[in-house]
Formats: C-alpha cells, structure tokens, sequence
C-alpha cells in the first residue's frame, strides 16, 4: 500500500481539499441567506438540503475528478507508476491504490453532507426523522456508486491521455448523466425514434442518484427498496464496465 | 504471457457482466415514471433559490418581452451611441447637454455598455425576415418560460409569459388558446398548493383574471366557445383565491412575517392585491351583463 500513502500524502499536502470541505461544511448553512427562506423561514431545511448535496456533487465533480485525472498523470508521467512496477506493483494494483487514495477524501465528504441532512435538516416529526436516515443511506450509497467508477476512468484515460482528457471526459459523462439524459429523455417522449432510445438505454443515467435531492425536498420519501436495488444493480452495471475500461486504459509509464 | 491472458479474460467478464447488468436495470428503471423526475438541473427549479433568481431575472425578463413582441432586437445606432448607461442629458435640451458633461467614469460605464450591445445592432438596411423574426421571438419565450419554472408563483413572471403567450402574433389576434389556458391552470395549482405564503394566491388570482377577460374577449366573437357557467366557475375560483389571500395574509399579521419583507414588496404586493379585487368586481359586472341581469348603463353607475 505505499502508492496508496504516497497519493493520499500528496493530495493532503496540496491542501485544496481544505477549500472543499470549508464549502462543504460551510455552504449549506450560508447559501439559505441569499434564498427566499429569508423571508419564509419554513424554507430553511429545503434551501440547505439543496445547497448540502449541490455542493457536495460540483466539489467531486471539480475537484474529484481533477485530482484523480491529476494523479493519474503524475504517476506516468513522473516515473512513480514505473518505479512501483520494477517493486512488483501491477499496473491494475497501482490504478486501485491512487483510487483508494481520492475516494478516502470523497467518502468523508459525502458522510458529511449526509450528517448535515440528517442534523440540520432533518424534520421535526419523528415517523419522518427515521424516513431521513433511510434517504440519507440510500442517498450516499448511491452517490458513491456513481463516483467511485467515474473517479478510476479519470485516472485512467489522464494516465494515458493526459489529465485535460481525463478531467474533461469524464465530467462531460458525469454532467451528461446527471442532467443532458433527462432532456434526451423528454425528446424521445415526444417523438418515439428507436436509434435516441437505445443511446438512452446505454447512457448511464445518474440523475436517478441525483434526484434524490429533490425527493429530500418534496419530502417525497425514500425510494422504494425494490427500485433502490435495481438502481443499486444498474449503477454496479456501469462500475463493472468502466472497472474494466480503467484496467484496459490505464498505464503507469508514458511510452514516448 | 498467461498474465496478460488472464487480465484480457478479467477485463472481458467485467465489461460483458457489467453491460448485461447495465442493461437489464436499465429498461424497468427508465419505464418506471415515479422515480425519474423532470429534468431540473441542481434542483433549482421551484426551489427556494429559484424564487430568489425568478426575481433577480425581472430586467431580463423585461427586455426578452420586448424583443420577443417587438419582432426584433434591433437597436439603431443613436442607441449604440449613447448606449444604456446614465445619460439623462438629453431631456433637457442641448445647452444643458454641454454643462451636463458625464464624467470619465460614466462615459467610460456608456461605451462599455454600447460595446456590449454591439451584438444586436443591425446595420443591414433591410428589415429582419419573417423566419429570423420568429426566430427572436421564439428565443424570447423559452426566456419567459425559464423564468416562470423557476418560480411559478412568481406573479410578475407569470403575467409577463401569459401576454406574451396572448400577444397578438402572426395574423392571430389575443385570444384564450390551450397554451394560455394550461398556463393558467397549472399556476393556480402551483399557487394553491402554498399554504404558508400569501403572494402566491395573488397570482393564482390574476391567473383567474386573466382567464376571465380573455373569455370576455371570445364572447363578443359570432360563435363564442366558452358558456356563462364556465366563466361564473373562474369567478368562484377567483374569489376563493382572493379568500385564500386574506386568510394567509391575516395569519401573517399576526405572526408579524410580513416585517421579514421590504416595504417595497408589502406595497407591491398590496396593490396587486387592490388591483384585482376591482378586476373581479368588474369581471362581476361583465358577467351581469351578459347573462342580461343589468344593463351597460347599470353597469357603469
């Protein structure tokens, strides 16, 4: 596990992470101000509910993705990635451990936004407190299952392509899924056309992990289990693709 | 060489297994309608930020309605010129023009503006075609409309996509079309789904009102489409959102959540409200007269 310490080193070095938790702690209990709950205080727990998670999904989006990209190309680029290869590191392990390291800075954020719905946010009535708790597991486990893949393709394709084709690629995918599907979606609605259809049917549609913002605020409840699981399954679809995409794409020497 | 085998067979089951499992959640989860939400990106439609940006976007709103209307979005040159910025010399003739000088900073703020209006000045002397005409005005109401979903009860937005929406257009002349009358009902809906904020039952009410005069409109036609009962039924709505307003209204008072509004919204808010309770009186009225109950002259004493 030394790459995996070496990467989490660097990244707790760097210090940009201090600016995303700052955000993360901070911005769910500042943006409220400039929202209409000001003037209706009942829209307090809505307006930090929605600035809790957004910041949480533009901060991995961000700076995630580009630390991963970042890391990624360092480790070929530098000579790090050959190094550990000459140790017997394989260059599957060495993509698994610079993972390791962004996604131990991810998780704790995402805990963090999760306690702050639950904390902050959370409903006064005690039948709808506990409806919280499953939202919020529901939620990062969600959450997590869209990032973590996504997070190994940036190091991935920066490892081969550069950290630009790393972080813009796999953004692009992430905003993609998260908000362009649902339009494609509303077209095909409109006008059936069997070539949009299968596109959409191989898109990986994030959005039903981030609709769930808008379920905490509707207090709509918790998504019912048997769609959670076949979210659960549909998402594990998409990691075991991009796993193997990553494994394929990575290398951990630039050949030029 | 067998490692290199064995990591093709790995990769192999991870991207076969991972489509087959992509694929089979994929059709339940996209059939399934409870789950996938209307496209909202950050959730910021309807939500307590888009109330916020719904009224922060009233100058843009402002200046799509007239591009949209107007058919164009050409300034002349005069405007480029001056641009946008404080020019107030002008009212007051030209001598004062001269002693009005701006100063370097506001002639500085002017040619910024005149810069960035350049986009839209038009030199070519023949006047824009139908086809960029409907262009513009099509870009205005997918403007109007951004603005009314981020915040449907928003009264100004509403009543700014409904005219425009019952604008007289292409040969067609105001009259209650399906899109203005689905406008209509969906923000009454939305409005009367509110029940801890009076505002949105004001709009909700000019909704009504508007609903009203434009089957007024319909009823001077040789074959009206809309009954007496159909607008007697908007007048029952309407005066039960005038109702819900004073109700919310009250409980505001006493709560004293009006001091966390700016004087200026309770006084906006006030005559709005004043405004349409004469519109429903005179709605009264119309309606008298057609069902032959009072006359004109009765109408108007």
């Amino acid at each position: 596990m030394r790459l995996f310490r070496l990467t989490f080193a660097t990244i707790l070095q760097r210090k940009a992470w201090v600016i995303c938790a700052f955000a993360i702690l901070v911005l769910p209990f500042v943006l409220p101000w400039i929202s209409s709950s000001t003037e209706k205080p009942i829209l307090e727990q809505p307006a930090r509910i929605l600035a809790a998670w957004n910041t949480l999904w533009i901060t991995t989006m961000v700076w995630g993705l580009f630390t991963a990209a970042r890391e990624g190309e360092s480790n070929a680029k530098t000579g790090i990635g050959e190094y550990f290869q000459t140790t017997g590191l394989s260059a599957t392990r060495q993509l698994f451990e610079i993972w390791l390291a962004v996604i131990c800075f991810i998780t704790p954020m995402a805990v963090a936004t999760a306690l702050i719905c639950q904390f902050g946010a959370g409903p006064a009535d005690p039948a709808e407190r506990s409806m919280w708790w499953v939202m919020n597991l529901q939620y990062v486990s969600l959450f997590l299952m869209v990032v973590a893949p996504l997070l190994a393709l940036a190091t991935a394709l920066a490892s081969r392509f550069g950290g630009i084709t790393g972080f813009a690629t796999t953004l692009c995918i992430t905003l993609y899924g998260l908000y362009g599907v649902g339009y494609l979606d509303n077209m095909v609605k409109i006008e059936e056309n069997a070539l949009i259809k299968s596109f959409l049917l191989f898109s990986p549609q994030y959005r039903f992990a981030g609709d769930l913002t808008q379920r905490f605020c509707l207090k709509s409840g918790p998504v019912p289990m048997d769609s959670y699981w076949t979210m659960l399954l549909y998402f594990a679809g998409i990691l075991a693709v991009f796993a193997g995409l990553s494994r394929l794409c990575f290398r951990s020497k630039t050949t030029a | 060489m067998s490692s290199r085998n064995t990591s093709i067979v790995i990769n192999s089951c991870l991207i076969g297994t991972g489509l087959l499992a992509w694929a089979y959640a994929a059709g339940p989860l996209t059939s399934n309608r409870d789950i996938a939400l209307a496209p909202n990106p950050l959730g910021i439609k309807r939500s307590p930020y888009g109330e916020v940006f719904a009224i922060a976007m009233q100058g843009g709103i402002d200046q799509a309605f007239h591009e949209g209307v107007m058919g164009n979005n050409i300034r002349d040159l005069h405007d480029l010129d001056h641009g946008h910025g404080d020019c107030h010399g002008h009212e007051d003739g030209g001598q004062n023009e001269v002693q009005d000088a701006p100063s370097l900073k506001i002639r500085f703020q002017n040619t910024l503006t005149s810069l960035s209006n350049l986009p839209l000045v038009r030199t070519n002397p023949k006047p824009a075609a139908k086809a960029l005409r409907f262009q513009l005005r099509r870009n205005a109401e997918d403007k109007l409309r951004f603005a009314y979903d981020l915040d449907p009860s928003n009264y100004a937005n509403y009543a700014s996509l409904h005219f425009f929406l019952t604008e007289p257009s292409v040969g067609t002349r105001p009259e209650l079309t399906d899109s203005s009358l689905k406008l209509a009902e969906d923000t009454i809906a939305y409005c009367l789904k509110d029940p801890n904020d009076p505002r949105p039952s004001l709009t909700a009410a000019a909704a009504c009102t508007n609903v009203l005069s434009l089957m007024f409109d319909d009823r001077r036609k040789a074959a009206p489409k809309y009954t007496i009962s159909q607008m007697r039924e908007y007048l029952v709505q309407l005066d039960h959102c005038i109702a819900r307003y004073d109700d919310i209204s009250s409980r505001w008072t006493e709560e004293k959540s009006w001091d966390l509004l700016s004087p200026q919204r309770i006084a906006e808010c006030q005559d709005r409200s004043d405004f349409i309770r004469k519109i429903r009186d005179a709605a009264e009225k119309t309606i008298l007269i057609f069902e032959g109950k009072i006359t004109n002259s009765q109408a108007s004493n």
